[in-house]
């Protein structure tokens, strides 16, 4: 028990120090991205507000899944409801 | 709940219009200011709760919600599906409505399927008290 833990405690510092490791190593981040949103938003989807623009146009996948899982989630409290019988 | 507070009653009808309001205005603003459908959505939504506060009996028709919003989500679907992945030319006007069409849409489907949970929770859970 004590050997495990002390194994456990070695592979956390490791999985830390890795971490650590990577994140100072390729934190140098590509923000084309971003600033292409930022500049071409209002030209190529007319919305004003650039995180509109984003969820109703660039990604728009995300915003009908998004939907999606709404749905799911009602179609879950449904089925597992108390009460068996529709209205 | 049967015995009902006074003052909430009284203070919820004096709120329900302003969160009507300010519901509306979140949705159809969506593309100019922050908000959006999906905030939209959920403070719409307050104001089934709302309605349940001031008057909890069960002539509201949960399924033909249920109805309702699968048909909104089959024309969130269908809209983007049309409109964007066609490739289609747009100029402004046309970006905007479909930007205020789809702020709607998600905005009355999100406003539904809370509701649908709210009610669903109140009235078909808790141990055979509506019975």
């Amino acid at each position: 028990m004590n050997k495990l833990k002390t194994v456990s405690i070695i592979i956390l510092i490791l999985v830390l120090v890795i971490t650590v490791f990577v994140l100072f190593n390729y934190s140098e981040s590509d923000n084309s991205t971003a600033e292409y949103y930022v500049e071409n938003s209002e030209k190529d989807t007319a919305a004003t507000n650039a995180v509109t623009a984003i969820y109703l146009n660039y990604r728009v996948y995300d915003s009908i899944f998004e939907t999606l899982i709404l749905l799911v989630s009602v179609s879950a409290v449904i089925h597992f409801s108390w009460r068996k019988d529709h209205e | 709940m049967n015995d009902k507070s006074f003052l909430i009653s009284r203070f919820i009808g004096f709120m329900y219009p302003i969160i009507l309001l300010i519901g509306v205005y979140i949705i159809v603003n969506g593309h100019q200011s922050p908000g959006g459908g999906f905030h939209g959505g959920a403070v719409l939504a307050t104001v089934f709760i709302c309605r349940y506060l001031e008057n909890p009996n069960q002539d509201l028709r949960i399924h033909y919600l249920e109805i309702f919003e699968k048909i909104l989500f089959s024309l969130v679907l269908l809209l983007p599906v049309i409109l964007l992945f066609n490739n289609i030319s747009m100029n402004v006007i046309s970006n905007k409505a479909y930007l205020l069409i789809m702020n709607i849409l998600i905005g009355l489907k999100v406003c539904t399927g809370l509701s649908i949970i709210f009610y669903r929770f109140v009235f078909y859970e808790g141990g055979g008290l509506w019975n």
